[in-house]
């Protein structure tokens, strides 16, 4: 049996030696080869010259547009793949510093707290050392190292309570000198004073009232400590200068 | 390293911009829609330059067309196919056609004009229709479309057979409806 694609193949020029010559001489002896391979000529050049595409310049455009969408994105991922290492270890480390930061200084204490921690100081002892360097090294313990001082010949502590609640430790002083009472409270384990917008600024300290009396705020490695007392900021201010260690 | 990419980038479009006109004429006669066709030629274009650090330099044109129809085999043809109007069997034994008109088919499909041999052709079943255009469109050879579509030379050769069978027997119903062939009396 003539296989005739074989024909096909001889217009397409795919053939050589002796399967060119096996179809040629087909076409010499074998009429309707002969037909078909005409036919096949015919139809090749009919869809050769009437296949005309018309293209829209702006496809090619487009094409490229889209090139260069992929170039930009690759460009992204490529900085992102290159760094990434890096800007794990940037986050790694603003994480741990900020970790470091609260342990070792807390977070802010807001003003409410403060009074908050206060009301709820309770029992409170009169076991106070109000004489020389037993006093400020009691001072020291029972503010848990918080960096003030009391001078005894200018200020007497009368009573104090203390209270550990959620890391922080907190310590009021019942005090008085010349000019009346006078109350001190330490928050340990606080790196500011939030909502502070309340208050005014005086110096070195914050001012601003809780109830009737005048208050007075500062803070210093760490903790947060109040100065209450019915008299004037600056007066406060002045008692201030003698409790901190700077 | 930038400089490296952008040559690349200048060296990919060179040649992409050649060979785009056969990229998306071969991508609207698989797709026959317009819209398709300008969606799977740039998609096509995207993967090969994609990709083009790995073309081994060898047929430009030929490796564009393997991704078009690769691409056009792996999203559009699922949700395109539509009834054929003829089965596909690469098996079966091809027989020339013997048509009933009087003239040659040269001068026959001469008379025809671009928009006829453009639906003829979309008449033709997918795979005929593939090997057809690439062959007589695009001047592939029978390895290179066996390489584009992923069959044996000999069913490129059965293809492009039954292909343009097909085709001259869909060009000759328009040159019938239109006229340019005189039906063989019984006499003859």
């Amino acid at each position: 049996m003539t296989d005739y694609t074989i024909l096909h193949a001889l217009a397409d020029g795919e053939l050589s030696g002796p399967e060119k010559a096996a179809a040629e001489e087909l076409l010499r002896t074998d009429p309707i080869a002969n037909a078909e391979f005409q036919a096949v000529v015919a139809i090749k050049k009919t869809i050769a010259s009437k296949n005309q595409v018309h293209i829209d310049p702006k496809s090619w455009q487009a094409a490229v547009g889209r090139i260069s969408e992929l170039d930009k994105r690759k460009k992204a991922e490529g900085f992102v793949g290159k760094y990434a290492w890096g800007m794990c270890t940037i986050i790694f480390a603003l994480i741990l510093s900020t970790g470091l930061m609260r342990h070792f200084n807390g977070s802010p204490v807001g003003t409410g707290d403060i009074a908050q921690y206060a009301a709820a100081l309770q029992p409170f002892s009169r076991d106070v050392k109000n004489t020389g360097q037993d006093m400020r090294s009691w001072i020291r313990d029972v503010s848990y190292g918080a960096p003030i001082q009391i001078d005894p010949g200018f200020m007497t502590v009368h009573r104090y309570a203390q209270r550990i609640e959620e890391n922080r430790s907190t310590t009021i002083l019942l005090c008085s000198d010349s000019s009346g009472p006078l109350t001190l409270i330490v928050v340990k384990g606080a790196s500011g004073i939030s909502g502070a917008e309340l208050m005014a600024r005086q110096g070195n300290y914050l001012v601003g009232k809780i109830g009737n009396a005048n208050c007075l705020c500062w803070s210093d490695s760490g903790f947060v400590i109040t100065l209450f007392g019915n008299r004037p900021y600056d007066a406060l201010a002045r008692v201030a200068e003698s409790i901190a260690l700077r | 390293m930038l400089i490296g990419r952008q040559n690349a980038r200048d060296a990919f479009e060179r040649q992409a911009e050649k060979v785009f006109p056969s990229v998306f004429g071969t991508a609207l006669r698989l797709t026959k829609s317009r819209e398709d066709a300008e969606d799977l030629a740039q998609e096509a274009i995207v993967r090969a330059y994609d990709a083009f650090e790995r073309f081994d330099g060898s047929n430009f044109k030929a490796w564009m067309l393997r991704i078009v129809t690769n691409l056009y085999i792996n999203k559009y043809r699922q949700r395109q196919r539509g009834p054929q109007i003829a089965s596909i069997n690469d098996d079966a034994i091809y027989e020339p056609a013997a048509l009933s008109g009087t003239e040659p088919d040269h001068q026959v499909f001469d008379e025809l004009v671009g928009e006829e041999v453009e639906t003829a052709l979309a008449n033709v079943p997918e795979d005929f229709r593939l090997a057809v255009l690439l062959s007589d469109i695009e001047g592939m050879s029978y390895q290179e479309i066996a390489d584009i579509m992923n069959v044996p030379i000999g069913t490129v050769r059965s293809r492009l057979a039954r292909g343009r069978a097909i085709l001259r027997q869909q060009l000759y119903e328009f040159a019938k409806q239109e006229g340019y062939v005189r039906e063989e009396s019984q006499n003859d």
